[in-house]
């Protein structure tokens, strides 16, 4: 390939003129293809978010910090805290962000209707797809339920051995709603737990959210 | 055609994870098999590795062997983990699957796994059960 160049090139050389011109032109594609700058960070437009991560390259990070976490705590509890301190301040950032790119800055004020954003909007925006059920609990007023049937993407690969029993990773998720429940004034205890699913192996992934009573009697004065 | 056994030793060389298929005879020892077959890939990869044309090639690792009764797969990844299978002599070169199990099972559940440390053996529930589908539907599975 290169002798060929060079021969070509040579070539060029000999026929005076001509070779100029061709390299002229070559020299003005080349400047009209040269990439602009990038604007700085401040004048970008925020609602340019569609962009996914790569799953895999998420899963090392993630496995990295509880492995960081675990090296830090004590027991279970204390690990799953952590987890859910650490979703907390996403979930807070994520609610500002998503008001303003997707609901026009208007956040829902209605209890019903904020859990329904969050099992939809927010969860297709971080796992490109909706909740598998929202549910209510029958026998607690204040307690409400998002299921998800398989393991949610981030502990896809994650298998607890028998000493961890008890902990789901999930609880990074569940602080996240946490925090954006919390930052639209509707104070919650989020947990996450694994269920048996009836005739299947693996767990289902239930986010439990239970509200605080101020909340309750806040949405019970204005239904 | 049938795959009897599988073994896959961590870059320090202890076997952390065994699995055994249809397996026709009952180890006495199983502990002691493991540490055998390691340090028999180990003589085996130097021989090769001396015995070779060009010995300053680092991966002159050896595929497989074949006796009248088994053939053994071997595969090696950059990282010095060895994966082992031994099926019956008429299979194909199983090192593919070797390869597969590893980019798609190994890599996926349990190095990815947060709550699983290098070098321990491999409990994972996941890693298992995706290893049991991987085997149980390769072509070279089926009992004669």
């Amino acid at each position: 390939m290169n002798s060929h160049l060079s021969v070509a090139q040579s070539a060029m050389k000999n026929s005076g003129s001509y070779s100029s011109l061709e390299q002229l032109a070559a020299k003005a594609s080349f400047s009209e293809k040269r990439p602009q700058k990038p604007l700085p960070i401040l004048s970008r437009p925020i609602p340019k978010g569609k962009s996914e991560v790569s799953l895999s390259a998420f899963s090392f990070l993630f496995s990295e910090f509880i492995q960081y976490s675990l090296a830090k705590v004590n027991n279970i509890t204390e690990l799953e805290k952590r987890l859910s301190d650490c979703g907390y301040n996403i979930g807070v950032r994520m609610l500002e962000l998503i008001t303003y790119r997707e609901k026009n800055y208007k956040r829902e004020t209605k209890l019903i209707n904020m859990l329904t954003f969050i099992s939809y909007t927010v969860w297709r925006i971080l796992f490109s797809k909706q909740a598998d059920l929202l549910e209510k609990s029958t026998d607690q007023d204040d307690e409400y339920m998002i299921s998800e049937n398989q393991s949610l993407p981030i502990t896809k690969f994650i298998s607890t051995p028998r000493e961890y029993s008890g902990l789901n990773c999930a609880s990074f998720v569940a602080g996240i709603v946490e925090g954006i429940l919390d930052a639209a004034e509707f104070g919650a205890r989020v947990s996450a737990h694994s269920m048996p699913l009836e005739g299947q192996k693996q767990m289902k992934t239930v986010i439990l959210i239970k509200f605080n009573p101020d909340v309750i009697a806040r949405s019970n004065l204005t239904a | 055609m049938t795959i009897f056994n599988l073994f896959i030793y961590s870059r320090q060389g202890n076997c952390i994870y065994y699995e055994e298929w249809n397996r026709k005879n009952v180890s006495s020892n199983l502990d002691e098999e493991q540490k055998l077959m390691y340090g028999f890939l180990w003589q085996i990869k130097n021989f090769v590795q001396k015995s070779s044309p060009n010995p300053e090639l680092e991966k002159t690792g050896f595929h497989f062997f074949r006796t009248n009764s088994y053939k053994l797969h071997f595969f090696e990844t950059a990282t010095n983990i060895k994966f082992v299978i031994t099926s019956d002599p008429d299979a194909p070169d199983l090192r593919d699957l070797l390869k597969t199990i590893y980019k798609n099972t190994f890599v996926e559940y349990v190095i990815k796994n947060p709550l699983y440390t290098m070098g321990e053996p491999v409990r994972c529930e996941l890693f298992v059960e995706k290893l049991q589908l991987e085997v149980r539907a390769h072509t070279s599975y089926k009992q004669k």
